[in-house]
């Protein structure tokens, strides 16, 4: 051995024993860098198992994880249960502690300071998606809290989703109440650049205004705050119950309460969030409601379920400039164009984004639509 | 009280168990799920690492367990009820109907009329199957079966429709068989269930089920088996054409916590062999995508090396996607060890799926009131060190019951379950065949002629009549006559009752096969008082109808010389009787270590006198220096201390600084003088005499860090408070001259594991991580979870060369980081190989061969890795290569039951082919002793000879070899007997005829199979079978050449398949010699032919002698008959 640049093994390079423990567990099969979409659609780009291993050995990581989407196809597939994602944001965390964030990252972060959401649109026209709704049903206090999101609060297109579900739930005759102009950013965009701290202080704001308007039980528009309240709030002591909007509808619609009535007469192929999926397995609800709508045919992608292909927008990436020949959303519509369906249907804003762009991008056809705004036009009011 | 065992599952496991306890005298309930025995094992194409053909060594095994008196063999049946305690258990077997009765003459005729088609469940699904069946062609019992489920005539509908029952034509089709319960007293319960294959279209992302060429290794097993849906052609099921580019995906199941933890210790070496065996076919791009190569089994790692010398690519991998595209079958994958991120297009991907708990398992173990184990496979209690016990008390499991094996474990902790349960019952009564003959055979021969029709199989091509009519014809027939079923009850009985009435003295049955039936007839023989081998076959059904459909004229005239050549025969035949040699109910053991006291205690127990022997003045070998033993933490002290007590207990003689000084003798009559001058008459020797740790060569600089080995620190027990302990893996194994030691990597792990729990930093440096062990896969998990490091270096570099020791760390190259890394460490541990020990006078002097590593040889690395290749030898422990204590036991408690089931029964039978020496004629030039494979031939240059019954297995190989006219004969194969069905077969047209010798194991049976198979060859052949190619002799082939045959074919077993310990070694070089002689005479060489054929390669045989027939096509009448007239004079000899 002539000990040429011969590096020493570290042990305890790792501060936080969960991660350690990741870490550790990992046999180092190479499966992760093989299925994470930035690899198999876009060439080499990030080598997750490369950097589990430097790390197990102490060595530095050598791995951006500001390109990971967290979308966690790597941890789908991991024969060991490593949680990858986790052992991305610890190094998120430590770039973040370094100041070597990516500078978007750290501007959203001051504009939830500021404004309450990461694009730096101003608080106080939160509500305005609520013009033009008539909602009886709309309660200043109630036990049901629609929690809408930022990007579906400001963003033109997908405030018609928001307006979609609020019909909904009016059809079926829910009470509901929304924070409107007092709603801030879940922190999933604070949580994404590795800041802990302001992390904290934002749950805590979250949890008392939720609180304040009695509610016991939550219902999300995108998968990304879905998952930050149902999997990170209750490390801060949040106790009401989560749901995300799918699984809600599905409920009245097995209950009855919301009846679907029109006839679709439409192939529609349904995209699973990554953050709705992988994480939280939310896999059949959304599937039952499109099957609910009479001559509806669902066409299966083959990347489906624990396979899908992120649309590119998780893990902060929807923040990012992704190349438009980069972009993962691209292979995504074209997977969902192969099946024949006319509507790309999903359940989550950042997928719509990214894959109207792609769509337009690529000149298709395909009509990208949420899962809220199809059911809606089917729905029977009361 | 009971002398009866219940083995639930007739696999491999279960079969072996079957025979074993049966031959130590218990009778054996074989309760069977499925219609058929054989398991899993009966559908592979070959074994590893021998390339064995899988069926051709099971099937034997199959037949003696269904012609085992002791063997109630119950198929379709299912333990419903279980009370009672051990050594008196109350069984309920419920038996499904089979709808047709054992008068079933396996003629196949009901499957044509059968209008169901179904899948075949034996060749998983790639090929169909009727509703009326058999599920594979040598299946045993060989009974058809109706799958009632899927039968038209399914109760309760009411418009049956019994196509079935008109075309069978012994009427043995009944639909009015009610499922039947049998209630059985047994005094133990063994657990034989095997294993299920993991269903791989749960793993999405490998895309199995939705591409036709991704396959799993259990359907390209069948498509690489001969008798398969694709005839052993390796195609891609899409559209019929080869493959070019092939990857094997490892761990498909296993070693994933999605769905199952541990490893199934067989896909790495099936994958491998099955690499090879597409290399074989001519498919050069194979790839493997493995995670750690467990090649840990003897000979394994050698065969690893093997594939990688022929081009076989390994990746150190798991794909993350296998997704078809429109050109193949994309797989992703990181390369780890280079790093690159590759997506390549294969032909063809198949996936090694994992061995799984079967589903059924749930349900019978709570019948049996066991348990299961959290990976769903039977839990064992360790008590004896092996894992053979189950929670009950007196119900054990072997094989894939409690987790995945190999087929050698499987065998092995079959007969050591066998070991246990007969210490259970109360009485043995080991089988023995009594026939009175009242038939004296010595004068004029009388023979009887019975030409089957076998329904319309055999008359539907040869005119049977007139085979009859020109028997009628031949020397001393006093009998001849057609029958339509000579197999059936009514057949046999007529048969019978002609040898009476008519005095017949000599039977020729012109039927099938003397492999399959040949015992169906010999009974009758027996049963009616004559000598059962007066009776001679004519096989002209699956080497003439079936196989010459097209020209029934040839057919016939083929089928009247096999019957004149089995006349011819039967007129020499002689009464010959199975050989009794009596027994010396008394064993040696040789060695005290684990292995050594397990066996003797276990034989001791069963109330054989046994002699155990020592040579160091205390007993326990290498365990005396462990502490604890891995994976599961047993302490080894206590342990140690527990055998010696048992051992004590049980009354076994033990001799203490003593070693054996002489020994000689044969199975059954072994004398062995120790080195204290004691004598002992043994009837069986088990030789344990381990092994030696291996001295590291390695340099280190005295100081930082501690260096010591595995068992220097297991005895040492305390570090000094030592914070870097750095574990090395692979010391003196692994390299070119020796494989893996098996027992290091879970040895490590413990106690790497154990170490880091204690909070210290804890390193492991391997080449694979070899945790195939029960248990030792999530014992890897945990150690990694607790953050044990594995460090690891190439696979293929000895690992001394790849280390440095000093300066407080070990140095080392990383190759999944690509990088040199220094390990801090106090302590480095050196897991080093298990050595043989240098020589064993004793083994020496039993004959008992040698590895190549040095270790002993077993008989059969497959199905005989206990016995050695000398009768009555057995061998346990490390003695015949390195093994952990829980396989060392098993070994152990196998070599015993073995040992029982010769020292049980006060006579060893054994079939009466033992050549005898006419002292008037021999010369004592000693020819025949130096050939014979077994030393069963002993005396010394011109002075005395004899040959040794005891160690005799009649191959023939020294009848062969000696050139003094009669001087050697071997009853049932004389040279008389030979040369007349030579003279039979050359009677008429010689020149167009093909003469063929077949061996009884490989030749013979592939002919047979070519017949099952229907594979058309022009009917050119006539073939004389042998038990042996090496019984083939110089003067047979010059007779038949004198004679005028065309050409001469011999053929047998591929030579490390045959059964006489490369007796067929001896035929290449006389074929070799032949082929000279003839050519010196201007003989044209092609004439003369030598091949390999195995009893799985039915199309080889065929292609054989479509070839052979061309040949003599070619040749004129004239040219041949020139030829024959040279060979005057030639020396017979």
């Amino acid at each position: 051995m002539t000990g040429v640049q011969q590096a020493r093994l570290v042990w305890d390079a790792v501060d936080d024993p969960a991660v350690a423990e990741a870490i550790s567990l990992c046999f180092q099969c190479g499966a992760c860098t093989a299925s994470c979409p930035l690899n198999i659609f876009n060439g080499s780009r990030l080598n997750p198992r490369q950097a589990l291993r430097r790390m197990q050995l102490g060595l530095p990581a050598d791995a951006d994880p500001y390109l990971c989407m967290m979308c966690a196809a790597c941890e789908a597939v991991c024969p060991r249960g490593v949680r990858i994602t986790d052992v991305m944001h610890w190094l998120r965390r430590r770039l973040y502690q370094q100041n070597q964030a990516p500078q978007r990252l750290v501007q959203a972060l001051w504009s939830v300071y500021e404004e309450g959401n990461p694009w730096g649109y101003p608080a106080k026209d939160r509500g305005k998606w609520l013009l033009g709704i008539d909602a009886p049903t709309l309660r200043q206090k109630a036990d049901i809290l629609l929690y809408v999101g930022c990007i579906s609060s400001y963003d033109v297109r997908l405030q018609r989703v928001a307006r979609a579900l609020a019909s909904l739930l009016s059809k079926a005759g829910v009470e509901f109440a929304v924070l409107g102009e007092r709603e801030r950013c879940c922190g999933d965009a604070v949580f994404n650049a590795g800041e802990m701290d302001f992390l904290e202080e934002l749950i805590q704001e979250n949890i008392n205004a939720f609180k304040e308007k009695g509610a016991s039980t939550v219902i999300t528009i995108s998968p990304h705050c879905y998952r930050m309240m149902r999997f990170t709030y209750p490390k801060y002591g949040a106790d009401f119950t989560v749901m995300h909007y799918t699984e809600y509808l599905a409920q009245l619609v097995d209950n009855n309460r919301l009846r679907i009535n029109g006839d679709a007469n439409m192939s529609i192929t349904y995209h699973d969030p990554c953050y709705l999926g992988r994480y939280a397995r939310v896999y059949e609800e959304p599937r039952r409601l499109l099957e609910s709508m009479r001559g509806a045919r669902l066409e299966e992608m083959q990347l489906a379920r624990d396979l899908a292909l992120c649309c590119g927008g998780g893990g902060g990436r929807i923040m990012m400039e992704t190349k438009p020949e980069e972009r993962p959303s691209n292979m995504r519509v074209k997977q969902a164009a192969e099946t024949g369906a006319e509507i790309l249907a999903t359940s989550c804003p950042y997928c719509i984004i990214n894959f109207e762009d792609s769509v337009k991008l690529q000149r298709m056809q395909l009509k990208v639509m949420d899962v809220a705004e199809i059911l809606n036009s089917m729905a029977e009011g009361r | 009280m009971s002398d009866a065992v219940l083995v639930i599952g007739g696999g491999i496991a279960g079969v072996q168990a079957a025979l074993d306890l049966a031959k130590a005298g218990a009778h054996v309930y074989l309760v069977e799920s499925s219609p058929v025995i054989g398991g899993k094992m009966a559908a592979l194409d070959k074994n590893f690492p021998t390339m064995d053909c899988s069926i051709c060594i099971e099937a034997p095994k199959l037949s003696e367990v269904m012609q085992n008196k002791n063997i109630t063999v119950i198929t379709l049946g299912e333990v419903v009820e279980v009370s009672g305690e051990a050594g008196n258990f109350r069984v309920k077997v419920l038996q499904k109907p089979r709808f047709v009765t054992d008068e079933c003459t396996r003629c196949g005729d009901c499957v044509p009329a059968c209008p169901i088609v179904l899948k075949n469940e034996f060749d998983v699904g790639m090929g169909a199957r009727k509703a009326i069946y058999l599920p594979f062609d040598q299946a045993e019992p060989g009974t058809y079966v109706v799958d009632i489920n899927n039968c038209l005539n399914e109760p309760p509908n009411f418009l049956p429709c019994n196509r079935c029952v008109e075309a069978c034509g012994p009427k043995c089709i009944d639909f009015n068989m009610k499922p039947q319960v049998h209630e059985l007293n047994v005094g133990a319960i063994i657990v034989a269930t095997g294993i299920e294959l993991f269903d791989a279209s749960l793993i999405p992302e490998y895309s199995y089920g939705r591409h036709p060429d991704i396959l799993t290794a259990m359907e390209l097993e069948r498509l690489l088996q001969s008798s398969g849906p694709s005839r052993g052609e390796v195609i891609k099921p899409s559209d019929h054409s080869h493959p070019h580019r092939i990857a094997f995906i490892l761990c498909v199941g296993s070693r994933d916590r999605r769905f199952y933890n541990f490893c199934s210790r067989v896909c790495c070496m099936y994958s491998i062999k099955q690499a090879l065996q597409l290399v074989d076919h001519g498919i050069k791009d194979v790839t493997i995508f493995y995670m750690d190569i467990r090649a840990y089994g003897k000979g394994f790692d050698e065969m690893y090396e093997r594939a990688r010398r022929s081009g076989v690519r390994f990746v150190r991998s798991r794909p993350g996607r296998i997704m078809p595209n429109g050109s193949g079958i994309e797989v992703v994958y990181d390369d780890t060890v280079s790093g690159e991120l590759r997506r390549e297009v294969f032909d063809m991907v198949v996936l090694a799926t994992a061995l799984i708990p079967p589903e059924p398992l749930k349900r019978l173990a709570s019948t049996l009131g066991i348990e299961l184990a959290e990976d769903g496979f039977i839990k064992v209690r360790e008590i004896g060190g092996d894992f053979i016990a189950t929670t009950r008390p007196g119900i054990y499991a072997c094989g894939g019951a409690s987790g995945p094996k190999d087929i050698p474990d499987s065998v092995t902790e079959a007969s050591a379950a066998a070991a246990y349960a007969l210490t259970h019952l109360t009485a043995l009564n080991p089988p023995i065949e009594e026939v009175e003959e009242k038939i004296d055979a010595s004068g004029e021969p009388r023979v009887g002629v019975f030409v089957c029709h076998c329904g319309s199989n055999i008359a539907g091509v040869v005119d049977v009549k007139e085979v009859v009519a020109k028997a009628r014809e031949m020397p001393y027939v006093v009998h001849a006559e057609d029958q339509r079923f000579s197999c059936s009850g009514a057949g046999t009985r007529h048969i019978e009752e002609m040898i009476r009435e008519k005095r017949l003295n000599r039977v020729v049955v012109a039927s099938c096969s003397p492999k399959t039936h040949g015992p169906v007839f010999m009974r009758a023989c027996a049963r009616a008082g004559l000598n059962p081998y007066l009776l001679e076959m004519a096989n002209i059904r699956n080497l003439n109808s079936w196989v010459h459909k097209e020209q029934p004229s040839e057919a016939t005239a083929k089928a009247i010389d096999l019957t004149a050549m089995a006349v011819q025969k039967a007129i020499r035949l002689t009464p010959v009787k199975k050989l009794h040699t009596p027994v010396v109910q008394r064993a040696l053991v040789i060695g005290g270590g684990v292995a050594g006291i397990t066996a003797a205690t276990a034989l001791a127990r069963l109330g054989f006198e046994t002699h155990l022997v020592e040579k160091e003045n205390e007993l326990g070998g290498m365990l005396r220096f462990l502490g604890e033993i891995a994976p599961t933490g047993v302490d080894a002290k206590k342990f140690l201390a527990e055998k010696i007590e048992e051992l004590k207990r049980a009354g076994a003689i033990i001799h203490l600084g003593t070693e054996v000084r002489e020994i000689s003798g044969f199975v059954g009559n072994y004398r062995a003088t120790l080195t204290d001058g004691t004598e002992i008459d043994v009837g069986a020797v088990i030789i344990a005499t381990g092994g030696k740790p291996h001295r590291p060569e390695i340099r280190y600089e005295n100081g930082k860090p501690r260096v010591m080995t595995l068992i220097e620190y297991e005895t040492a027990g305390e570090l000094d408070g030592a914070e870097n302990i750095t574990f090395i893996g692979c010391i003196g194994s692994r390299n070119q001259k020796r494989g893996c030691s098996r027992y290091c990597c879970q040895t490590m792990i413990y106690h790497a594991l154990k170490l880091r729990s204690e909070g210290r930093k804890v390193a492991v440096v391997v080449k694979d991580v070899r945790t195939y062990s029960r248990y030792a896969e999530e014992l890897y998990r945990q150690a990694a979870h607790q953050g044990v490091r594995f460090i690891r270096v190439d696979p293929e570099k000895p690992m001394e060369e790849q280390i440095s020791i000093g300066n407080g760390g070990v140095s080392v190259h990383d190759i999944l980081a690509g990088a040199s890394i220094n390990i801090p460490t106090d302590v480095a541990v050196l897991a080093t190989a298990i050595d043989p020990i240098e020589e064993l006078s004793a083994a020496q002097q039993l004959r008992v061969s040698k590895d190549s590593e040095g270790f002993f040889l077993e008989l059969h690395p497959k199905l005989g890795p206990v016995e050695a290749i000398t009768q009555g030898v057995f061998l346990a422990g490390v003695a015949q290569g390195p093994k952990d204590v829980r396989e060392s036991v098993s070994q152990a408690l196998a070599a015993a039951a073995k040992a029982a089931a010769i020292l049980s029964s006060p006579y060893l039978e054994k079939e009466p082919f033992i050549p005898v020496i006419d002292p008037n004629k021999c010369t004592k030039c000693m020819r025949c002793a130096s050939v014979c494979p077994f030393g069963a031939i002993r005396g010394e240059l011109r002075k005395w000879i004899e040959v040794v019954p005891g160690l005799c297995q009649g191959c023939g190989a020294c009848v062969a070899e000696c050139n003094v006219e009669g001087a050697i004969t071997i009853p049932g194969f004389t040279d008389e007997q030979i040369m007349a069905q030579i003279d039979a077969a050359l009677a008429e047209n010689p020149e167009k005829k093909v003469l063929v010798f077949a061996c009884n194991w490989c030749s013979y049976a592939g002919a047979d199979l070519a017949g099952i198979l229907k594979i058309q060859y022009p009917p050119s052949s006539r073939v004389i079978r042998t038990m042996c190619s090496a019984r083939v002799s110089q003067k047979m082939i010059m007779r038949a050449f004198e004679r005028g045959a065309g050409a001469v074919l011999v053929t047998g077993c591929w030579p490390q398949d045959c059964h006489y310990n490369y007796a067929n070694l001896n035929t290449r070089k006389r074929f070799e010699r032949w082929a000279r002689l003839l050519e010196a005479k201007g003989v044209n060489p092609q004439r003369l032919q030598l091949h390999w054929i195995s009893a799985a390669e039915g199309k080889r045989f065929a292609e054989k002698m479509r070839e052979a027939h061309e040949l003599v096509e070619k040749l004129s009448v004239e040219e041949i008959r020139a030829e024959a007239s040279k060979l005057k004079g030639v020396r017979a000899a």
